[in-house]
C-alpha cells in the first residue's frame, strides 16, 4: 500500500477511534436535552454527561462490606467490552480499525460479556433491587439477540455464497438491499431499533429518568456503585449506544465520500439516532414491564419477515 | 336505625352525657350491626380516660351516629367481624395498651411506647428501644421467595415509611406497609386547647390538605362553641377547598404520567398544578391555602376585580388541566398501563372501608361535599363522580372527572357576590363537656375531626383521622399478585399521606 | 502399534485402580488412574497426530461376534477428553468422596465406566460394540448410585436404566439392520451405492445414540441422574459419557456409504430444539447440578446441530462446509467437557463445603471460598459462551458454518444462528444466575455462612481445567487442524478438504485484546481508587432497622421472569403456590418445581396410560397351571397354520 494510501486509512482509523471514544456522552446530552425541549424546559447543558464523568472520577467511591472483587470487575468490563465491540462496527463510510472474518460474532459476545459482568456486578450486592435489576436485563437483552442475529443474516443474504464474514462486508451490502427490496431493510432497521431502546435501557422498555428502584432496569442495577466505578459505568453505557447505533447507521448511511464527508455524515447520523430516540421518549408511554418481551418477540418476528423478504431477491 | 346511638350531622356538637355511655360488648355489637348495614366505622379511639369512642359515618342518610363505651384491659376485637376496624384497634392498643383479643394482625401502628402509663400491649420491656417500622411481618413462605424492603429512605424527596414486598421474580404475593416513622404528636397538642397554635397545627396535619383539615378543625372548634360561620365565609371555604382540589388532582394525573414515562403530561400538569396553587395564593398568599381559615370565619375576602381575575385565570389554567389530561386519557400507551393494573375489587373496598377517591374508583358514591354539606345546605349538584373496575385507570378517572367538576364549582363560587364580604372570624369559646365532629371531602378523601372537650372547656381528646389512614390498606390489597414494577404506578394512584398518619 | 498398545494399557490400568478402589487404596488409585489417562491419552493424540486406521481382532465366542478394537482419528478425538477428565476427576475424587461409606466401589465403577467408555469409542464390531457400550451404561449406573440410600438417588437412577435401554434396544436393531446391509457385524466402512437401509439405521442411530446424548424427548434422564451422582460422576457422565452418543452417530454416518439429507436435517432441527429446552430449564432450575446438567442437554444439542449441519453440508457437497461444522462439532466436545467438568467439579466443591446443592439456600460463597469460588467463575463465563473463553471459541466455527450455510440458500443455517443466539442469551441468564446464586451476595443460610476452601487435591484439577478455558481458546487454530483427520473419518472425506478459517486467529486475539484491556483498565482504575478516600458501608437497604437475608434476590426469582412469564407452558416449571387470601392472610408458601416440563408433561402420562393398558393383560395371568398349559397348545397351533398355509401359499 502506498504512503496517500495509508495515511487515509490511518486516518479513518484515528477517525473513527475519537469518534467511538469521545463522543457517546454527548448523545446522551442531546438525547436529554430533546426531551426537555420537548417538555418545555431548558434541560441539563449539552455537556452535562461530560461533566458528570469527570466529577464521578474525582468522587470518593463507597463500597458495600458485602461485595467481593466481582463488583469492580462490572464497571472495567462494560467499557471495555463496548470499546472493543465498537472497534469492529464501522460507521458508516468510516471503516473500522479492527475488521475479520466472524467478527459480527464478537459484536455480540462482546455486549454478552459486558453484560455478564455487570450482571454479576449487580448481584454481588446482595440487593434485592440490583437482583431485580439484573433479572430484566438478562431477560430482556436476552430476546433482543435473536432480533439482532436475523438482521445479520437478512445482510449475510446479499452477499455471494462463500467468501467471508467480515462486518465491513455485510453492512456495505446494506445499499444493495435497500435496491432489491427496501421493506425487507426497513423491516431489519426496526428491528434493530427496537434493540437499540432495549439494549440501552430506554422508553418504551426503561425509563432511565425515573428513580423508582422497583421499575427501573439498568439504573437499579448500579445503585451501588459510586465515584469512579460509577463514571466508567455511565461511560460504557454511553459507547454501548453509540455501538449500537452505529451499526443501525450503517444500515442507512450513505458512504464513499471522502474522509472529512464520511466523518461529518457519521457524527450527523449518529446525533440524529440520539434525537431519534428523545423523540420517541417524549412521545409515548413505557411499556409494562410484562409486555416487553411481547415486543421484543416481534421485533424478532419483524427480522425474519426482512430475511424472507431479502431471500426472495 | 334504632339503637344504642347518639344522631348528629358532620359539623355539629352534642353534650358528653347525650352519648349513649354503653357496657363494651353492647357497643362493639353495635358497631358490628352498623357496619353491617352499610354505614363506615369513621373513628374508634379512646379518649385517654378510660373511655372508647365509636363515630360511624352514615352517607345515606347524612348522620353520624356516636357512641362510647368503657375500656376495659383487653375485649374481644373488632376486627374478625369488622375489618375496617383493624388499624383503630391497633392505634387504641399501642396508646392505650388495650389488647384487642383476637385481632388478626395485631401489631403496632406508629412505632411509640403508650400515652398513659401501664402495661404494654406486646409487653414490650420498658427498657427496649421501638424501632421503627420493625414489625412481625406477614411472609410467604419459601425458600424461593424473595422480599424487597422499600424505605424509609425513599429514590426521592418523599417522607418516611416502609413497604415490604413478598415477592417472586416479578410478581407481588403481598405488600405490606409500615408507616409511624414521624411522631408528630399533633394530636396530643391539641390536649388542652384549642390553643393559639392549634389552628396552624391542623393545617399541617397534612400538608396537602391544609383546606381540608383546617375546615374540619374550625368545623370541631365552631360546633363545640356553638357558632356558625357566615355564609359567605363558607363560600370563600369552599373555593378554597376546590382550588385545593384542583392542585392536587392535576399534580396526581402528572404524576401518573410521569410513572408510566409519558412526558407531554408530566411536564403540563406540573406547570398547570403550579397555576392553580397561585390562585390559593392570590387569594390567601400561601400557595398551600395556610391561614386562610380561623374558627368562626376566614381572614381574607376577595373583592369583585380580584375575583374577576381569578375566574379568567382559573378558566384558562382549567382549560390546559383538561386538554393536557384528554391527551393523557386518549393515548393509547398510558392506557395500557393504567388498564387492570392495581385492581382493588369493590367487595374488599367496602370491607376494608376505603374511603374517597378509592373508594369511588370502585363504583361506591360517597362523597362527603354532597353527602354531608358543611352548611347543612345541599353539595354539589348530581352524583358524585365514579368509575368502576377499582384499578388505576379508575383513580385516575375519578380524579379527571372531578377535576371538571371542580372547575364548575370554582368558578360558580367565584360568581357568588356573597364573596366580596369582608373577612371576619366569630368568636369561638367551647363549651365544657361536648363532643364535636367535623368532616369535610378533602380532596384525598373525607377528613374526620373530632374534638371531646373536659369540664373546663378544653380539649381532653382531639382525633384527628385523615383519609390516608384508612387507606393505606387499599394499596396493600391492590398490589396482591401485581407487577412489583407496577407499584410505583399503583402508590401514586393513591397518593397517601404519609404525615396524615404519622400524626 | 503404539496407540493399540497404548490403549489397552490404559483400560488394563483402569481395570486394576478399580480392583485396588474395592480395597481402599486410595492413592495408589488415583496414581493407577492418572497413569491410565496418561495411556489413553497417548493413544488418542498419536491417533490424531499421526492418523492410520489400527485394528485388532482377536475372536469372541459369540456366535458372529470378534473383538476388534481399532484406533483412528475419530477415536483418538474422543479419548483425549476421556483422558484428561479420567484424571483430572481420579485426582479431585481422592479429597472429594474417598472418605465415603460406598467410596470404594464408586471408584471401582468409575474405573470400569472409564475403559469401558475407551472401549466403546475404539470398537470396530458391533456386538463387540453393544457388549461395552452396556458395560459402560451399567458402570456408570453403579457410579451413579453411589447415594442409593436416599429415593430420590434410587428413581434417578432406575429412570436412566429405563433411558438407556430403550437406547440399547435401538441400537440392538440397528445392528441387525447393519447385519442385514453388510452382511458381517464388523464395522468397516461400507463402499457402493447408498442402500434402502441406510435411511433405518441412522435414524435407529439417531434414537440409540440420542438417548445416550440428551437429545429430546430422549433427554429426559439426565437432570436427575447428573444431579445424584457424586460431582466427579457427574463431571464425567456430562463431560465425556453423553458425548458417546456423538460418537457413535458419527461412526455409524462414517461407516454408510453416502449420508442422505435428511439425515443432517433431522439431526438440526432436534438438536436446536435440544439445545433451546436444556438451556431454557436451566434458567429455572434451583439445583446448581441440575442446572449444569440441562445445560449440558443444551451444549449436546448444539453439539447435534452442528453435527448435522455437516452432514446436510456433506450430502449437498459443500464438502468444505461440512468439515468446518464438523469440527466446529468436535471442538465443542473437547470445549465443553473441560468446562463442564470444572463446573460439576466447582458444584462438588460447594456441596463438600455446605451439604445442599439448592442454589436458594447458598449464597456469598466466594468470600468463604474465594479460590474454587474464582475457578467455578471462569467456568461459568466459558459455559455462558462468552468470547476469551472455551464456550465461544467453538460455537465460533458453529455460527460461520450457519452462515456459509444460510449465503448458499439453506435454511439449516438459519435455525442454526438463531438458535445459537438465542441459547447465548439464554446461557447468559443461566449462568449469571448461578454464580450470582451461589457464589455473591450473603448467605442464604447457616450452611452457606459456614463454608470452606476445598483441599489442594481438590482445587488442583478445577484449577487445570480452568486453566484449560482459558488456554484452549488461543490454541484453537491448531486445534481446529488437529480434529480434520476425526472428521475425514466421520464424513468420509479427505482430510485436506478442511478449510481455513482465517478469523480464529483473530479471535484469540481478540480474547488477549479483552484481557488485556481489562487488565489496563481495572490497573487504572484501582490506581485512581487509591488515590481518593474510601469508604465502606453495608448495601444499600433504604435505611431499615432490621435488614435480613431474605431481602435479597433469589435465583428462582432471578429466572422467573425467561422462565415463567416467557417460556412457553410445557418448558415453564409447575408452581405450587398458597397464596395470601383474604384481607388478613394467616399463611402463605410459594415454591417452584423444577422437575423436567417433558418428562411430568407428556412422558409419564403416556407411560402410565401404558402402564394402564398393560394392566388389562392380566386377565391372561389367572395363576394355574392348565391355563398356561393352554397357551402354549395354542401358540402352537398357531405356529403350525402359519407354518402350513405359509407353505401352502
Amino acid at each position: 500500500m502506498d504512503a496517500p494510501l495509508l495515511l487515509e486509512a490511518a486516518g479513518r482509523a484515528l477517525a473513527h477511534l475519537a469518534v467511538l471514544t469521545l463522543l457517546p456522552p454527548l448523545l446522551i446530552g442531546l438525547i436529554a436535552k430533546v426531551k426537555a425541549a420537548f417538555a418545555g424546559r431548558n434541560g441539563p447543558p449539552l455537556l452535562q454527561p461530560y461533566f458528570d464523568l469527570a466529577k464521578l472520577l474525582r468522587k470518593q467511591a463507597v463500597f458495600s462490606r458485602t461485595t467481593t472483587w466481582v463488583f469492580r470487575l462490572g464497571p472495567v468490563a462494560a467499557v471495555v467490552t463496548a470499546l472493543l465491540a465498537g472497534l469492529v462496527v464501522p460507521l458508516g463510510g468510516l471503516a473500522a480499525p479492527v475488521s475479520f472474518d466472524g467478527d459480527l460474532l464478537l459484536v455480540a459476545y462482546l455486549l454478552a460479556l459486558g453484560r455478564f459482568c455487570t450482571i454479576l456486578s449487580a448481584l454481588d450486592t446482595g440487593s434485592a433491587f440490583e437482583g431485580m435489576g439484573a433479572s430484566r436485563e438478562a431477560a430482556f437483552s436476552c430476546l433482543a439477540e435473536p432480533a439482532l442475529f436475523l438482521g445479520f443474516i437478512a445482510l449475510a443474504l446479499l452477499l455471494p455464497p462463500g467468501g467471508g464474514l467480515r462486518l465491513a462486508e455485510l453492512l456495505a451490502a446494506a445499499p444493495d438491499g435497500w435496491r432489491l427490496a427496501a421493506g425487507g431493510m426497513a423491516l431489519v432497521a426496526a428491528a434493530w431499533l427496537v434493540v437499540l431502546l432495549v439494549e440501552n435501557c430506554r422508553i418504551p422498555f426503561d425509563d432511565p429518568n425515573t428513580h423508582l428502584e422497583l421499575t427501573m432496569i439498568h439504573e437499579v442495577m448500579v445503585l451501588d456503585h459510586s465515584g469512579p466505578p460509577l463514571g466508567l459505568i455511565l461511560y460504557g453505557a454511553a459507547v454501548k449506544f453509540a455501538v449500537i447505533a452505529m451499526l443501525l447507521l450503517s444500515l442507512v448511511l450513505p458512504r464513499g465520500g471522502g474522509l472529512v464527508a464520511d466523518l461529518a455524515t457519521g457524527v450527523a447520523g449518529l446525533l440524529a439516532v440520539a434525537v431519534l430516540v428523545g423523540v420517541v421518549e417524549s412521545s409515548m408511554a413505557r411499556l409494562r414491564l410484562l409486555r416487553v418481551p411481547t415486543l421484543l418477540v416481534s421485533a424478532a418476528l419483524l427480522a425474519g419477515f426482512g430475511v424472507v423478504l431479502l431471500a426472495v431477491h | 336505625m334504632s339503637g344504642p346511638w347518639c344522631f348528629m350531622r358532620a359539623g355539629g356538637a352534642v353534650a358528653l352525657e347525650a352519648v349513649p355511655d354503653l357496657p363494651l360488648d353492647a357497643l362493639r355489637a353495635a358497631v358490628v350491626a352498623a357496619v353491617g348495614a352499610g354505614r363506615r366505622l369513621g373513628c374508634w379511639c379512646g379518649d385517654g380516660a378510660g373511655r372508647v369512642y365509636a363515630v360511624l359515618v352514615d352517607d345515606a342518610a347524612g348522620q353520624l351516629l356516636v357512641a362510647r363505651a368503657p375500656l376495659p384491659d383487653s375485649y374481644p376485637a373488632l376486627t374478625p367481624d369488622c375489618p375496617q376496624a383493624h388499624l383503630f384497634e391497633r392505634e387504641l392498643a399501642e396508646q392505650y395498651g388495650v389488647v384487642p383479643v383476637g385481632h388478626p394482625w395485631f401489631k403496632p401502628v406508629r412505632f411509640h411506647r403508650r400515652l398513659t402509663p401501664g402495661p404494654d400491649a406486646w409487653g414490650r420491656p420498658d427498657d427496649e428501644a421501638v424501632l421503627p417500622g420493625v414489625a412481625d411481618m406477614f411472609t410467604v413462605a419459601g425458600d424461593e421467595v424473595h422480599e424487597v424492603a422499600v424505605g424509609p429512605v425513599h429514590a426521592g424527596v418523599i417522607e418516611p415509611g416502609h413497604f415490604r414486598f413478598q415477592c417472586h421474580g416479578e410478581v407481588v404475593f403481598h405488600l405490606e406497609i409500615n408507616l409511624g416513622y414521624q411522631h408528630r404528636g399533633i394530636e396530643r397538642a391539641a390536649i388542652g386547647g384549642p390553643h393559639p397554635r392549634s389552628m396552624l397545627q391542623m393545617e399541617a396535619a397534612a400538608g396537602d390538605s391544609t383546606i381540608a383539615h383546617g375546615w374540619a378543625h374550625c368545623q370541631v372548634v365552631e360546633a363545640l362553641a356553638g357558632v356558625a360561620a357566615e355564609q359567605p365565609a363558607l363560600d370563600l371555604r369552599a373555593l378554597m377547598l376546590e382550588l385545593e382540589r384542583l392542585a392536587n388532582h392535576t399534580g396526581d394525573l402528572g404524576a401518573l404520567a410521569g410513572d408510566t414515562g409519558f412526558l407531554p403530561t408530566a411536564s403540563f400538569n406540573g406547570r398547570i398544578r403550579g397555576d392553580f396553587l397561585n390562585l390559593s395564593a392570590a387569594v390567601c398568599g400561601s400557595r398551600l391555602g395556610r391561614g386562610m381559615l380561623r374558627p368562626g370565619g376566614v381572614r381574607f375576602g376577595l373583592d369583585a376585580a380580584r375575583r374577576e381575575d381569578m375566574r379568567r385565570r382559573l378558566e384558562r389554567a382549567g382549560a390546559d388541566a383538561v386538554h393536557s389530561c384528554r391527551l393523557l386519557f386518549a393515548t393509547a400507551s398510558v392506557q395500557a398501563r393504567f388498564e387492570d393494573v392495581g385492581v382493588v375489587r369493590p367487595i374488599d373496598a367496602a370491607a376494608a372501608g376505603l374511603v374517597g377517591v378509592a373508594r369511588r374508583a370502585c363504583g361506591h358514591p360517597a362523597d362527603a361535599r354532597r353527602d354531608h354539606p358543611a352548611d347543612g345546605r345541599p353539595g354539589p349538584a348530581g352524583p358524585a363522580a365514579t368509575a368502576e373496575g377499582g384499578d388505576v385507570h379508575a383513580r385516575a378517572f375519578v380524579r379527571f372527572a372531578e377535576l371538571q367538576e371542580s372547575l364548575r364549582l370554582a368558578d360558580g363560587l367565584l360568581q357568588r357576590d356573597a364573596a366580596a364580604t369582608p373577612p371576619g372570624a366569630l368568636r369561638c369559646r367551647p363549651r365544657p363537656g361536648h363532643l364535636a365532629i367535623g368532616l369535610i371531602e378533602g380532596w384525598r378523601g373525607p377528613v374526620l375531626h373530632l374534638g371531646i372537650t373536659g369540664d373546663d372547656g378544653r380539649f381532653l381528646r382531639y382525633k384527628v383521622v385523615d383519609p390516608s389512614f384508612h387507606n393505606w390498606f387499599g394499596l396493600m390489597l391492590a398490589l396482591r399478585d401485581e407487577q412489583i414494577s407496577d407499584f410505583p404506578l399503583c402508590n401514586k394512584s393513591f397518593n397517601l399521606s404519609y404525615c396524615g398518619f404519622d400524626l | 502399534m503404539i496407540p493399540l498398545i497404548a490403549l489397552l494399557a490404559g483400560c488394563a490400568l483402569h481395570l486394576a485402580a478399580g480392583l485396588l478402589a474395592l480395597r481402599r487404596a486410595g492413592d495408589a488409585v488415583a496414581v493407577l488412574a492418572v497413569l491410565a489417562s496418561g495411556c489413553l491419552a497417548l493413544a488418542g493424540g498419536w491417533a490424531l497426530a499421526a492418523p492410520a486406521d489400527l485394528l485388532l481382532q482377536l475372536p469372541w465366542p459369540v456366535p458372529g461376534g470378534a473383538v476388534a478394537i481399532g484406533v483412528d482419528a475419530l477415536s483418538g478425538a474422543f479419548l483425549l477428553p476421556i483422558a484428561a477428565l479420567g484424571a483430572a476427576t481420579a485426582v479431585y475424587a481422592r479429597g472429594y468422596w474417598d472418605a465415603h461409606p460406598s467410596g470404594g466401589r464408586t471408584r471401582a465403577a468409575v474405573a470400569v465406566l472409564l475403559a469401558a467408555m475407551a472401549l466403546v469409542v475404539t470398537a470396530r464390531h458391533g456386538l463387540w460394540f453393544l457388549a461395552c457400550w452396556e458395560a459402560m451404561a451399567l458402570a456408570a449406573w453403579v457410579a451413579m448410585s453411589a447415594e442409593h440410600r436416599e429415593r430420590e438417588v434410587r428413581v434417578s437412577g432406575w429412570t436412566y436404566l429405563v433411558f438407556t435401554h430403550l437406547g440399547t434396544a435401538c441400537l440392538t436393531a440397528m445392528t441387525v439392520l447393519f447385519i442385514l446391509r453388510a452382511g458381517t457385524a464388523a464395522w468397516v466402512p461400507l463402499a457402493g451405492p447408498a442402500h434402502a437401509l441406510d435411511g433405518a439405521i441412522v435414524l435407529l442411530a439417531i434414537l440409540g445414540f440420542g438417548a445416550k446424548a440428551g437429545l429430546l424427548p430422549l433427554h429426559a434422564w439426565l437432570p436427575g441422574a447428573h444431579a445424584s451422582a457424586p460431582s466427579h460422576v457427574s463431571a464425567l457422565l456430562s463431560g465425556v459419557m453423553l458425548k458417546t452418543g456423538i460418537y457413535g452417530i458419527l461412526r455409524i454416518t462414517g461407516l454408510l456409504p453416502e449420508p442422505a439429507a435428511w439425515w443432517g436435517a433431522l439431526l438440526s432441527v432436534v438438536g436446536a430444539a435440544t439445545a433451546l429446552y436444556g438451556i431454557a430449564s436451566a434458567v429455572v432450575q434451583g439445583d446448581c447440578k441440575r442446572l449444569l446438567a440441562c445445560s449440558s442437554i443444551e451444549n449436546l444439542g448444539i453439539i447435534a446441530m452442528a453435527v448435522g449441519l455437516a452432514l446436510s453440508a456433506r450430502a449437498g457437497g459443500h464438502d468444505a462446509l461440512a468439515l468446518l461444522a464438523g469440527s466446529a462439532a468436535l471442538l465443542h466436545v473437547w470445549h465443553h467437557a473441560v468446562f463442564k467438568g470444572l463446573l460439576f467439579c466447582g458444584a462438588g466443591a460447594v456441596l463438600h463445603a455446605t451439604g445442599t446443592r439448592r442454589i436458594d439456600r447458598l449464597g456469598g460463597l466466594l468470600a468463604a471460598m474465594p479460590r474454587a469460588g474464582a475457578l467455578w467463575i471462569v467456568g461459568c463465563a466459558a459455559a455462558a459462551g462468552l468470547p476469551g473463553l472455551a464456550g465461544f471459541a467453538s460455537e465460533w466455527p458453529l455460527y460461520l458454518a450457519g452462515f456459509a450455510e444460510l449465503r448458499q440458500g439453506g435454511w439449516a443455517g438459519v435455525l442454526t444462528v438463531v438458535a445459537l443466539a438465542l441459547c447465548g442469551g439464554l446461557a447468559v441468564a443461566a449462568y449469571a444466575g448461578l454464580a450470582g446464586g451461589v457464589l455473591l451476595g450473603n448467605g442464604r443460610s447457616p450452611e452457606a455462612e459456614n463454608a470452606h476452601d476445598p483441599p489442594p487435591s481438590m482445587l488442583r484439577p478445577m484449577a487445570a481445567l480452568a486453566a484449560a478455558c482459558l488456554l484452549l481458546p488461543l490454541a484453537a487454530p491448531w486445534t481446529l487442524a488437529a480434529l480434520a483427520p476425526a472428521l475425514g473419518v466421520a464424513l468420509r472425506l479427505p482430510a485436506a478438504a478442511a478449510p481455513a478459517v482465517p478469523g480464529i486467529v483473530h479471535l484469540a486475539v481478540a480474547g488477549l485484546a479483552v484481557a488485556a484491556l481489562g487488565a489496563a483498565a481495572w490497573w487504572r482504575l484501582h490506581r485512581r481508587l487509591a488515590a481518593l478516600p474510601q469508604g465502606a458501608g453495608p448495601t444499600w437497604d433504604c435505611g431499615y432497622a432490621a435488614p435480613s437475608s431474605r431481602m435479597q434476590y433469589t435465583v428462582s426469582s432471578f429466572g422467573a421472569t425467561l422462565g415463567h412469564d416467557i417460556a412457553p407452558a410445557p418448558i415453564a416449571p409447575p408452581q405450587d403456590i398458597q397464596p395470601a387470601q383474604g384481607l388478613f392472610p394467616h399463611a402463605a408458601s410459594f415454591s417452584s418445581r423444577t422437575g423436567d416440563g417433558i418428562l411430568e408433561r407428556w412422558i409419564m402420562p403416556l407411560v402410565g396410560r401404558g402402564a394402564a393398558l398393560c394392566m388389562r393383560l392380566r386377565l391372561l395371568q389367572q395363576g394355574h397351571l392348565h391355563a398356561y398349559l393352554a397357551y402354549i397348545l395354542a401358540a402352537v397351533l398357531v405356529l403350525l397354520a402359519v407354518a402350513v398355509l405359509g407353505r401352502a401359499g
